[in-house]
């Protein structure tokens, strides 16, 4: 393959991946005009850029994305690191895997939006029970992902820990851990995207401030505008974390590059 | 009477596993004893318990019966006076080839453990390799980093459980050459359980012959061949066929290996 | 599969309404409503209609089927469902509508319904509060965006008050409840809760029974313009049906019917006794369209922009549409009932 045909292989294909995209717009734009839908419920892509710029303008936006995130940057450290822990207990001791992990799965099947009522309940209708409906969300994809890397460490490296006398906190450290890093990895990645999208339920009740909220809002006051510019925020923000993510596992795991890539 | 460090004596040693309820003897009565500075290997069909023997002199088998010794004291559980290397290099993938090394250095300085990989990374010709990973290397470097790693801790014992059965056989001769440098250059004993006979030939001071069920000594054979070994000597030659005979592969025409 | 049988149905019904516009009546009209507590039955005057099969006895002898459909969602699932064009006739609270309105929904108000939603403000007993004056620095609980949220705003200003001298919490029905039981709020405005006052987690501070008409809440019957446009008389005929149901409705002697209908909601029967008592029901409700009820509706159009609830202001003489309304009330012989 010569590289002129690569380049307008690729050329081509940018061209493929900015055209769909584009179609999908003017379908979308064009959707209130040929009554396909009402413009009332599927807001047209100008408008909503309209809306995010007004949004944005008036600092209504920056402000909710300051309060959510920050309930999803606290919700996530509190669910991710005692998922984290319980992860790492239960990996690492047959017994306590035993009695906590048949516990840990039946409180799973508690569907996620039934939590709610109950800590507002709990916890009145201040912070905290958002703190811990977000925490909830990021904490079973936690403390799964972090059971599973470590049961998986494979029992050669334990041997091998054992033959240079790796004990403890040592032992955890460098072995333990590392080798299950890639699986919590996945853990923290599924986590956070989890407590950014719990972060929209928590700010269901009791709320008045957040993207979850604006979106809610923007339903009942039927600006339907406000929904679809929430949801393209969160989408975005969503994006930008996930991209970020994989940059730091990038860095991470450059030891996973494999032979052919490396030095012969 | 005091003990030349780097001896190891097995006495009057049995071990048996329990198989599906029922005791499945494994060895039994083994007696050996591995003098100082020696290189000997242990030979034997799969199955002969050599591994089990060589995890018992490691220290990760404890229950048996008789005594496992270490210069006159009884064996416990692993040590850093025993190296080991195991047939997969096991080398950490998160650590880079110098880390991996410094693996059992964990208690001295940076200083002296830089000083300490790179002596054995130059011991086992990979001086340039300290910062990759173990992904990007190939087998026979992967098994020299876990060479290093081994004597990085200065053990008074190499243990080695058939280090080089999983590479092709061309790197295999190659590490078999190195394997013989480094063991003339650090003077400590080596103890490998390998299958292939001519390996052993070529870098004992003494062949033991196991056979199985249960596993036992059925003879120990001494090499008094000069190194640098020629394998197509027929004082090699003479000996593979010693050894060969008591798996009962003996061949009528001996010579037909030379060709 | 499914979505075939989806398919056939709309293509059916479409068919039956080209077929029965020939003949200038539609093949059904959809009617929405909200569904209270999430039981299937509508609260008001839409209760007695659906109680009493009003539409569907106005339009039996005509083949036109009334398809009615009740809306947990409340007023917002009601403008949703008036935009995606599933609604012919549409019952909604007085601030929901003006919200639908404002944000481009093509209705035209037809009738009134219910003048007299009344709101009450209970107290958690530790809280203190025993007046409107109390509730300064407190944790309101309130369904932003609804008529309520005005209510609590004209109440706060009788007491020299405005939203910012309090805390309000957005939460609505038994959210509420439970947030004053619990002590997540101090106070919470809403319907009459009597359960919660009976068993001592609140107390009594203040409610609409006694207070003049706007501060209470109104409920609106709306068709959109393209229905009205298309069949204005079946449109009078709809507000017909829905005007014997407030003509008997509002007579005392069919109070304690009442009750037994408003209970299918799901409200307690005792609930109902509290807020009717004293209550002028003809004047609770009157469903024709006066200068009271254009007033009312100017006014929290005025507050709903005020308060950012809705982007534009709309003109609601423009809006208001007396036509069935009167020609229905004189077929029925009410033009003076409720002069």
């Amino acid at each position: 393959m010569s590289k002129s045909f690569i380049k307008h292989f690729q050329w081509k294909d940018k061209l493929l991946a900015l055209i769909v995209p584009l179609l999908l717009l003017i379908l979308w734009q064009s959707a209130g005009p040929l009554q396909l839908v009402s413009e009332l419920i599927l807001t047209p892509p100008l408008t909503l850029f309209h809306t995010l710029a007004d949004l944005v303008g008036s600092g209504e936006l920056t402000d909710n994305i300051i309060v959510s995130l920050q309930r999803v940057v606290i919700g996530f450290l509190v669910g991710a690191s005692s998922g984290f822990i319980l992860g790492i207990v239960m990996g690492l001791s047959p017994f306590l895997k035993r009695t906590l992990l048949p516990l840990v799965k039946s409180v799973q099947q508690v569907p996620e939006y039934a939590w709610m009522p109950l800590l507002i309940i709990l916890f009145s209708v201040g912070e905290l029970p958002k703190i811990i409906f977000i925490a909830i969300g990021a904490f079973y994809p936690m403390v799964f992902n972090t059971f599973q890397g470590i049961s998986g460490v494979p029992k050669n490296y334990h041997e091998l820990a054992n033959v240079y006398n790796y004990k403890n906190y040592r032992y955890l450290t460098k072995v333990i851990i590392p080798g299950a890093l890639p699986s919590i990895f996945t853990g923290i990645r599924l986590s956070l995207g989890l407590s950014w999208m719990f972060v929209v339920g928590a700010e269901l009740f009791g709320c008045d401030s957040g993207i979850g909220y604006m979106m809610i809002w923007g339903r009942q006051m039927f600006q339907i505008d406000l929904v679809m510019s929430g949801l393209v925020v969160i989408g975005a923000i969503g994006f930008v974390l996930n991209f970020i993510l994989e940059i730091i596992e990038k860095r991470l795991f450059s030891w996973r590059r494999s032979f052919e890539g490396g030095i012969a | 009477m005091s003990i030349e460090k780097g001896t190891l004596e097995i006495k009057a040693l049995s071990k048996s596993f329990i198989v599906d309820g029922n005791p499945l003897q494994i060895l039994n009565n083994i007696n050996i004893v591995f003098p100082a500075g020696a290189f000997i290997s242990i030979v034997g069909s799969s199955g002969c318990g050599k591994t089990t023997l060589l995890r018992i002199m490691l220290g990760l088998e404890t229950q048996y019966e008789g005594d496992a010794l270490i210069d006159g004291e009884k064996i416990v559980g692993p040590g850093l006076n025993r190296g080991i290397v195991f047939q997969d290099h096991r080398l950490l993938p998160w650590l880079t080839v110098g880390e991996n090394v410094a693996f059992g250095l964990e208690k001295l300085k940076r200083k002296e453990k830089k000083l300490i990989v790179d002596e054995h990374l130059k011991l086992v010709g990979l001086s340039g390799f300290v910062s990759a990973y173990p992904s990007q290397l190939s087998g026979g470097m992967a098994q020299r980093v876990a060479i290093a790693r081994a004597l990085a801790s200065k053990p008074e014992i190499l243990l080695m459980d058939e280090p080089l059965g999983a590479l092709d056989a061309l790197t295999r001769m190659y590490m078999q050459k190195e394997l013989e440098r480094i063991w003339l250059f650090e003077k400590i004993s080596m103890i490998m359980v390998t299958h292939d006979v001519e390996e052993a030939i070529y870098l004992s001071d003494k062949v033991v012959i196991m056979s199985s069920r249960p596993g036992i000594i059925k003879k120990i054979i001494d090499v008094p061949l000069p190194r640098p070994r020629d394998r197509a000597s027929s004082a090699f030659m003479q000996i593979k066929a010693e050894i060969l005979k008591e798996f009962h592969l003996e061949t009528e025409y001996p010579f037909a290996y030379a060709i | 599969m499914k979505k075939w049988i989806r398919f056939l149905t709309i293509a059916g019904l479409v068919s039956m309404t080209v077929a029965a516009q020939a003949a200038n009546k539609p093949a059904v009209i959809r009617v929405g409503a909200v569904g209270s507590s999430g039981k299937p039955f509508a609260g008001g005057i839409n209760g007695i209609v659906q109680d009493q099969g009003l539409l569907q006895q106005e339009f039996k002898n005509d083949g036109i089927q009334i398809q009615l459909t009740l809306y947990k969602g409340a007023g917002p699932a009601v403008n949703e469902a008036l935009a995606a064009g599933k609604l012919d006739i549409a019952s909604i609270g007085d601030l929901p509508c003006v919200i639908g309105r404002a944000g481009g929904l093509k209705t035209r108000y037809i009738l009134g319904r219910d003048n007299g939603v009344n709101s009450y403000i209970i107290a958690a007993p530790q809280a203190n509060i025993h007046s409107l004056r109390d509730l300064k620095g407190k944790r309101i609980s309130v369904s932003k965006g609804t008529k309520t949220h005005l209510t609590l705003n004209r109440l706060l200003a009788q007491v020299g008050l405005t939203e910012r001298d309090v805390k309000l919490v957005n939460l609505s029905g038994a959210d509420a409840s439970a947030a004053l039981a619990t002590g997540s709020v101090d106070a919470i405005i809403g319907g009459a809760d009597r359960p919660l006052v009976q068993q001592g987690l609140a107390v009594d501070v203040y409610d609409t029974r006694k207070d003049p008409i706007q501060n209470k809440g109104r409920g609106a019957l709306l068709v959109t313009e393209e229905f009205a446009k298309k069949y204005p008389d079946i449109v009078k005929r709809v507000v017909k049906a829905h005007i014997r149901a407030a003509y008997w409705a509002s007579q005392e002697k069919n109070k304690e019917a009442l009750y037994a209908v408003e209970t299918k909601t799901g409200s307690s029967r005792q609930s109902l006794v509290v807020d009717l008592a004293g209550q002028n029901l003809k004047e609770k409700y009157n469903p024709t369209l006066n200068a009271s009820s254009v007033a009312s509706f100017k006014d929290i159009v005025d507050f709903a922009f005020r308060s950012k609830l809705i982007r534009q202001k709309f003109d609601v003489d423009q809006w208001f549409d007396k036509s069935y309304s009167e020609v229905a009330l004189k077929e029925l012989g009410l033009e003076n009932y409720w002069k």
